[in-house]
């Protein structure tokens, strides 16, 4: 009976939360805290095994995990409203899931699109499946921080905006402090280029155990090696400049970071990298991790 | 039973009155060690704080009840003052009334500032006065600990103590708390030595601050300070370059013109590649410049933006007051009822074994009658199960009556009708 949950199982309750949360400054729901909490613990629920699922068809059929782009998305936004409940627990009250939800559903959206897309050819081998687990995971939890800071890059400008026009009514929709906001902000900013460097690093192993050749010029390498280099470029201007709240210039280099990776994902969903050929897209440079980042 | 208050408080008696009336700690004491002489049947609790002067009287029996007026006097007395001059300005409220006033003080519905909840702690400490000096009993023990659990439900149940509104804790609690998780590693700035910037630095070394900088035109002045709180004094000369470090500043100089100039401030920022800044300007006029809060990463908020935080509280904490009344209320029935019950209690035992010792007596001698006839023991059986029957039937309407009427003004009259009809003796 589980293998009928669908992707708009969980998208459903994750919505229900964004309307919960949305509605917050506008009216008194009872319980609003644990309806939020519930429903997004359900949605997990369905998520998880709906990943499940399709984890298990993937065994059967290629015997690989992470086989195609549309599951290596759903995990990642799985992480990430794993992340949201935990930070909704830890900050009940406040409005932080109307921040972290849009971007869950929009990954989820970005995987449907990506549905079509076709499984990657994996080479057999130790070295190449040992490359490929370190490529995928490590871009994974690079998405996922760039998707975590971009959601608290646009709290922290928001209550940043109300604190500086003394916006009434503040209760209405509490959010964390803004060092709280920023200090996330920060860690992701930090992180990110870590993760993403070991991504593109492994994915280049993982190509050269396989065909002892790189494909510089490829797109899902190119787009990769941009983000890193961007994501590096901001960690770096954050790391040089320390401080207790100057916070909006974090908070929009998450932003952009999320809205370069983006475009990232969206150009290679519409270029024949992404979508086109299903030869093209077993290339094993194509992996969900290198064109997601 | 009879409660009674009296006393006054910030509603109807102006504060020079009220400060001849105060009670030192150590007076309660006197004054409770003297009422108890006086009515040593009474149990009473003396709360005095700066707002009221309230005295709860309590017996278990009207006749001992020395009536709120001789109460009046006595407190009067005490203080040397004639007991007509300031009779007009008192409160007088009997039984519920009394038991109804004491719970709203208890949940701050009848102070100065609604929902400040430091009064639960003066009406806790006027009790444990009252049980060190033994005014507080059986009765007293009752009342009090009903008040404190009433004020909890309030406080539990309703916002009305939620949401701060004085200037300084409002300052600390709800715009401070929207920038800083934590103040044990900021950096705060107080300029000037006003009343206000001085009571937000109260707050915030209760919330954990102690990295403190004080600046004065004096340097007295904020070495004085300096010495009371956790702080460093920093000359006057230094002001911009501590400006530009600081993470909180509170400014409440007595300054006619603003002593922080933007353009200076922002030289200085950019010179110390400053963070950003909250900056509560606490001064009337303001200190720093209105412009300075255009300047990017620094938060200005004056007493007037404070101001609008603390009445949008007060109009929310008004909001509740209906719901906590109910409460209050809802309590106060609970109280009466069961208060009449315990009151009830021994007379509904002594009417219960008066009627029992009438039937064992009337059935004993039916029974011995009975038994001389040979009667068969299981008629005899019958017999004893119909008396009881008969008892408990009778019985029954009164003690309904008794029941239902608990929470009434009835209650008690009918407990006396009950006493005098039955002639139940004590």
């Amino acid at each position: 009976m589980l293998s009928g949950v669908t992707v708009s199982c969980f998208m459903l309750s994750y919505l229900v939360v964004l309307a919960l949360e949305a509605t917050r400054p506008f009216c008194k729901v009872p319980f609003r805290n644990w309806l939020s909490a519930g429903m997004l613990t359900a949605g997990i629920i369905a998520h998880g095994t709906f990943l499940y699922y399709q984890f298990a068809q993937s065994l059967n059929g290629s015997g690989h995990l992470f086989a195609d782009w549309f599951q290596w998305v759903q995990v990642g936004s799985f992480v990430l409203a794993i992340v949201c409940l935990v930070l909704l627990l830890r900050n009940p009250n406040t409005g932080v899931s109307l921040f972290l939800v849009p971007i869950i559903l929009l990954l989820s959206v970005l995987g449907l699109l990506f549905r079509e897309a076709g499984s990657f050819s994996i080479a057999p081998g130790q070295q190449v499946a040992l490359w490929r687990w370190v490529h995928t995971l490590s871009l994974l939890i690079g998405t996922v921080l760039i998707g975590l800071g971009a959601a608290f890059g646009g709290m922290y400008l928001v209550q940043a905006d109300r604190l500086k026009r003394k916006v009434g009514g503040l209760r209405k929709l509490k959010l964390p402090p803004l060092e709280f906001q920023q200090s996330v902000n920060r860690l992701c900013l930090l992180a990110t280029p870590v993760f993403l460097g070991v991504g593109m690093v492994s994915g280049i192993l993982l190509k050269l155990s396989e065909s002892d050749s790189v494909p510089w010029f490829d797109g899902g390498i190119a787009a990769t090696a941009i983000l890193f280099l961007w994501s590096l470029l901001a960690a770096g201007w954050e790391f040089l400049s320390s401080g207790s709240l100057g916070g909006r210039r974090s908070a929009r280099l998450a932003i952009a970071n999320f809205l370069f990776m983006m475009m990232v994902l969206l150009a290679l969903v519409l270029s024949s990298h992404g979508l086109a050929g299903q030869g093209e897209e077993s290339s094993p440079m194509q992996s969900p991790a290198e064109v997601s980042s | 039973m009879p409660w009674g208050m009296i006393g006054w408080s910030h509603h109807h008696t102006p504060l020079e009155v009220r400060e001849k009336l105060a009670f030192s700690k150590s007076q309660v004491d006197d004054a409770l060690r003297r009422f108890q002489q006086l009515f040593p049947r009474c149990e009473a609790v003396l709360l005095s704080t700066c707002n009221r002067v309230e005295m709860y009287v309590a017996t278990d029996s009207a006749e001992v009840f020395p009536g709120l007026d001789a109460i009046g006097r006595f407190l009067a007395d005490y203080h040397g003052l004639s007991y007509a001059d300031i009779a007009a300005q008192l409160m007088r409220l009997p039984d519920e009334e009394a038991i109804r006033h004491l719970f709203m003080v208890a949940s701050a519905l009848d102070s100065m500032v609604i929902g400040e909840a430091q009064i639960l702690s003066q009406v806790k400490q006027a009790y444990d006065q009252a049980c060190q000096a033994s005014t507080a009993r059986t009765l007293m023990h009752q009342l009090f600990q009903r008040a404190t659990m009433v004020a909890r439900r309030v406080a539990n149940e309703t916002e009305i103590q939620k949401r701060r509104v004085s200037i300084p804790s409002v300052a600390v609690s709800e715009i401070a708390a929207e920038f800083f998780e934590r103040f044990d590693d900021k950096h705060i700035l107080l300029i000037g030595a006003g009343e206000m910037g001085t009571e937000t630095l109260r707050y915030l070394i209760d919330a954990g601050a102690n990295c403190i900088e004080i600046i004065n035109r004096s340097p007295e002045k904020s070495q004085e300070l300096a010495q009371q709180f956790p702080a460093t004094a920093v000359p006057w000369e230094e002001l911009y370059e501590r400006l530009a470090v600081a993470d909180l500043v509170i400014s409440t100089t007595g300054a006619e013109q603003p002593v922080v100039h933007r353009d200076t401030f922002r030289a200085a920022r950019t010179a110390h590649h400053a963070r950003a800044v909250l900056i509560l300007d606490l001064a009337v006029p303001r200190d720093f410049e209105s412009s300075i809060a255009e300047l990017p990463d620094v938060y200005l908020y004056t007493l007037d933006d404070l101001r609008k935080v603390c009445d949008r509280n007060v109009e929310a904490r008004q909001r509740e007051w209906p719901k906590a009344t109910r409460i209050v209320d809802q309590e106060l029935k609970k109280f009466v009822a069961e208060s009449a019950h315990r009151v009830s209690g021994p007379t509904i035992r002594r009417l219960r074994s008066q009627a029992d010792e009438i039937k064992r007596e009337e059935l004993a001698r039916l029974l011995a009658k009975l038994e001389s006839r040979e009667v068969d023991p299981e008629i005899c059986k019958e017999i004893e199960v119909a008396f009881d029957r008969l008892v408990n039937k009778l019985l029954h309407p009164p003690l309904k009556s008794l029941r239902d009427h608990a929470d009434s003004k009835h209650h008690a009259n009918l407990l006396d009708a009950l006493r005098h009809l039955f002639q139940l003796k004590d």
